[in-house]
């Protein structure tokens, strides 16, 4: 149990936190609700480890990491991570290139490579830069040093199983369009990442019945497409006839990734009127059984 | 001649507006980045994250940001509620968005006032509209019923009813938000790891600049004031409202083509939209055009007006509903009107299609019916006579009245594919029985008898194969032969009574030298017959000389032509494709026809002048090249030559600067 100082930290903290009630029922949105007092929930948090080196010791060893900052501000240097860490009263604000004097701030977006006390995890030089630094150090040998008045605790809402990792991966988008498809037409990828613009990405033709292009996608990307021939008056249906609904592709960690289509048919596509060249002024094409274009 | 196409890329560029449009022919709607699925991902820790991201967890993620995850997160322990989908609105001194990337960032005293009342305020905020979620860094006061907490940073993940605080009270520390339920924070829970990355923007182009955001999630955005990125400056607009809903229906355009065209969506919602369009073309140069769309997740309907600042104009209507599972309508209505302004037209024609399909077990039924309207005022009062003939015209001859209302309506039933056994061949059947009428015009004189009404029913089959390989790469490295075979046929009977026979065969085969190149050739022949028995010289009688009804032309037929035709048509391709950035494709077809083809008169087509030909030119010569000059710029340039020809069509160039992602 918590001592009693500590208590009453929590109870404050609880006290002026934010605090809104959910939504009612009927899908409109919930007005925020009265200061809630969530002391309950303060209390039954395990006493805060205020870092793991709660009794610093200076011991001169200098641990270098790079990152973005987040915010600067209470004697704390926030990054990225979500981690916050102590800076040290006497820390060095110095230009990431140079090791000199620097015109950056220490304030949100800008990157920084900190050095870290390892005795007493505080930061106490920052070297700053506009640029993204090059990575250093390990994420785990500074996690450590972070400051948090709660104990960490697992969240439920990332479980376990396969996980995305944002890598890049190669997508091949083959499919196969119908045999009347004609031969000069180009057939294109429409993605909701592109607008559905129907001529979003142009495919390239591999035989007379295949399409194929690449993308590369990061992992954990959920990519909706439809195939057309230009528009979305030629774009493919089902084989039953009707709309297609949008094809759905979720890259997953994989170093490759194929997607394999049919198309059976095209929304212009008119099987009673084989593609036999235009209008040839005769009497079965294009009058009278295939009525004239509109003038 | 370069420097045209470079300048006349640079205008459309412009036009373009860089953004939203999908109705351009010149160019393709903002490249955007796919939709990352919008978990709570990546967790910092090294243990819970082996992934690239947690190797470097202080790096911003690569463009584009990396979303990863474990895992999806279990279901919000509260049902779906209207909070994660409410309106919120953010301002700030300055908020730019990346059309690129779909991505909102703002600066300079930034306040989020989200739908349950919260104000969030920091130095730094960015959303990312395809993702759902937003973060605000620096100095954040989060502030609801009164109340206010300080802190480093707040993210918040809609989709999932989740946001995480950095508070700073005596010490950081991290909070989490369930479900909207601020009164209830989960002390100390560990975050996806990616959830105060900060995208990296840095070489991206800026769409626009405004103060004010109002943002509907998932739907729209719309911006006040707004200052848009055209290329060359930033011209300032009252508003400009963004829509990128992955709705596809959205994109369903009503309007003919231009060379350019840039739209601005000024007005919609979350099933609306409607759009002003400035577009080129060689007829009507730069004009204005107008177009509407109503959408739910199974309709639509799109309503333009194109041009509305030229006297000729045309007015689409398109009607899309599923009305069932296994049922769907569809229809369009085109009406073209010569008027001036929005007065009354001088002249008027328009055609409507209304198309009903039904799903049934492995087949197909659909309903199709077109009608034309070619006059839809009155007769005037005005005639003069053409070839002792009287005419009527309103105004002038060149609006000629025109009394005639074509129709026809067809009942079509189409089989599925079925595979022959277990061999690479597939057939489809179908059937089709229908009726087309005109009570002015004849729709054929036979024997001195005018036939104002047809009926027809057809039957067709068509046989497919797959790729069948002729010759396998003994190397195992697929440099195979491939032959790929369609035959189709199809008889259709007519009331009148004579019948029509087509009969289309075509053979491909494919060559792969190598993944990146291949070489195709394909020959297909077309016969078509049309039979009338004791009566064919009466159908056909070998004039050289045939008079189109419907153009009023007088053409020089191939003499001998008796009713039976052939198209004979040899292509090759040669694809190379080196790598992902260049593409090189050319296509050859020879056309060798009976009758002859006969060049037509030059005429509008669609958005310019082109020839309007009877039969397929004979030669015909396609070349383009496609080049990726960065991530989303793509350069297309194609060529098309025609030979032998009419004498007066040998190439045509298209330079295509696309944006593609």
């Amino acid at each position: 149990m918590r001592n009693g100082p500590q208590r009453w930290i929590y109870v404050l903290v609880a006290a002026v936190a934010v605090f809104v009630g959910s939504n009612g029922s009927n899908g409109l949105p919930a007005r925020a609700a009265s200061i809630p007092t969530p002391v309950d929930s303060a209390v039954m948090q395990t006493p805060p480890p205020l870092s793991a080196t709660a009794t610093p010791s200076p011991s001169g060893t200098l641990v270098k990491f790079a990152g973005q900052i987040l915010d600067y501000r209470g004697g704390y240097c926030f990054f990225t991570t979500g981690d916050a860490y102590r800076i040290a009263p006497d820390v060095r604000i110095v230009d990431a290139a140079t090791g000199g004097p620097t015109k950056l701030l220490p304030q949100t977006r800008v990157y920084a490579r900190a050095g870290f006390d390892s005795g007493t995890g505080a930061i106490v030089e920052l070297a700053l830069s506009g640029k993204k630094l090059p990575d250093e150090a390990s994420y785990q040998s500074v996690k450590k040093f972070a400051v948090a008045m709660s104990t960490e605790v697992p969240n439920p809402d990332l479980g376990t199983g396969e996980g995305f990792n944002g890598k890049p991966v190669p997508v091949i988008f083959v499919v196969e369009v119908p045999p009347k498809t004609p031969f000069g037409d180009q057939i294109y990828l429409a993605t909701d990442a592109s607008g559905w613009s129907a001529t979003a990405i142009r495919m390239d033709r591999i035989d007379a019945l295949h399409y194929k292009v690449t993308r590369t996608y990061p992992s954990g990307t959920r990519l909706l497409y439809r195939y057309t021939r230009g528009s979305w008056q030629s774009a493919d249906v089902d084989q039953n006839g009707l709309a297609m609904h949008s094809r759905l592709l979720l890259v997953r960690n994989t170093d490759i990734q194929s997607r394999n289509d049919v198309v059976y048919s095209w929304q212009d596509e008119n099987r009673f009127s084989p593609d036999n060249g235009s209008a040839l002024p005769t009497p079965f094409n294009p009058v009278p059984f295939n009525l004239p274009p509109h003038r | 001649m370069q420097f045209r196409f470079i300048i006349a890329a640079a205008a459309a560029f412009a036009l373009s507006f860089g953004g939203t449009q999908r109705a351009s022919l010149a160019f393709d709607p903002p490249a955007a980045p796919p939709s990352v699925t919008p978990a709570p991902l990546e967790a910092p820790s090294p243990a819970a994250s082996p992934g690239p991201a947690a190797s470097s967890p202080f790096a911003s993620p690569a463009s584009p940001a990396p979303t990863s995850a474990n895992v999806t997160p279990s279901a919000p322990p509260t049902p779906p509620t209207g909070r994660r989908l409410a309106d919120f609105k953010v301002t700030a001194d300055r908020i730019a968005f990346y059309s690129n990337r779909y991505i909102m960032e703002a600066d300079g005293h930034v306040v989020v006032a989200l739908g349950d009342g919260t104000h969030i305020a920091g130095n730094t905020f960015f959303y990312d509209l395809r993702l759902n979620r937003f973060v605000i860094a620096g100095a954040v006061r989060v502030t609801a019923a009164l109340t206010e907490v300080k802190g480093a940073a707040f993210a918040e993940y809609f989709d999932f009813d989740r946001a995480y605080f950095l508070p700073i009270l005596s010490q950081p520390d991290r909070w989490t938000f369930v479900a909207g339920d601020y009164a209830h924070p989960r002390f100390g829970r560990l975050e996806p790891g990616d959830t105060f990355f900060l995208p990296d923007l840095s070489g991206e182009r800026v769409f626009l600049y405004a103060k004010n955001a109002l943002v509907d999630p998932k739907q729209s955005v719309r911006f006040t004031p707004a200052r848009i990125n055209f290329g060359l400056t930033f011209v300032p607009f009252p508003t400009y409202f963004l829509n990128f809903s992955a709705n596809p229906l959205f994109a369903q355009n009503a309007l003919t083509g231009a060379y350019a065209d840039g739209p601005l969506d000024f007005a919609g919602g979350e099933h609306s939209l409607a759009t002003a369009h400035v577009r080129y073309d060689s007829i009507d140069h730069a004009f204005g055009a107008f177009e509407l769309h109503e959408v739910s997740d199974n309709s639509y309907i799109v309503v333009s007006a194109n041009p509305i600042t030229r006297p000729l104009k045309q007015y689409n209507l398109l009607t899309f509903d599923r009305i069932t599972p296994g049922v769907q309508i569809q229809s369009q209505i085109q009406e073209t009107a010569f008027q001036s302004g929005f007065s009354r037209p001088l002249s008027a024609t328009a055609y409507a299609n209304v198309q009903l399909t039904a799903s049934l077990a492995h087949s197909y039924l659909r309903l199709n019916d077109n009608s034309y309207f070619d006059s839809l005022l009155a007769r005037p009062s005005t005639f003069g006579y053409d070839n002792g003939e009287q005419v009527y015209y309103y105004d002038d001859p060149t609006h000629p009245w025109i009394p005639d209302h074509p129709s026809n309506i067809q009942l079509t039933w189409s089989g599925f594919r079925h595979q022959i056994n277990q061999l690479p061949i597939y057939f489809q059947l179908r059937s089709e029985a229908g009726v087309d009428t005109d009570t002015i015009t004849p729709l054929q004189q036979l024997g001195g008898v005018n036939y104002y009404k047809e009926y027809d029913k057809a039957l067709g089959i068509d046989i497919t194969t797959k790729n069948i390989t002729l010759r396998a790469d003994p190397s195992g490295r697929h440099r195979d032969i491939y032959f790929t075979a369609l035959f189709d046929r199809q008889r259709e009977w007519f009331s009148l009574p004579h019948h029509i026979d087509t009969q289309v065969a075509t053979g491909s085969i494919t060559k792969v030298f190598d993944p990146q190149v291949i070489v195709l050739a394909s020959y297909s022949n077309t016969n078509t017959g049309d039979f009338y028995g004791a009566q064919q010289s009466s159908a056909y009688p070998g004039s050289a000389l045939y008079f189109n009804p419907f153009t009023g032309q007088t053409l020089q037929v191939s003499p001998g032509f008796r009713g039976f035709g052939t198209v004979r048509s040899f292509a090759q391709s040669l694809v190379f494709v080196p790598s992902e950035a260049i593409a090189f494709t050319t296509n050859m077809r020879e056309n060798d026809d009976f009758p002859r083809p006969i060049p037509g008169t030059l005429q509008i087509i669609g958005d310019g002048l082109g020839y309007l030909n009877y039969g397929v030119t004979p030669y015909e010569l396609d070349l383009d090249v496609r080049f990726r000059i960065s991530r989303v710029f793509l350069l297309d340039v194609s060529r098309s030559n025609y030979f032998g020809f009419g004498g007066n069509q040998r190439w045509s160039q298209q330079f295509n600067f696309q944006v593609e992602k």
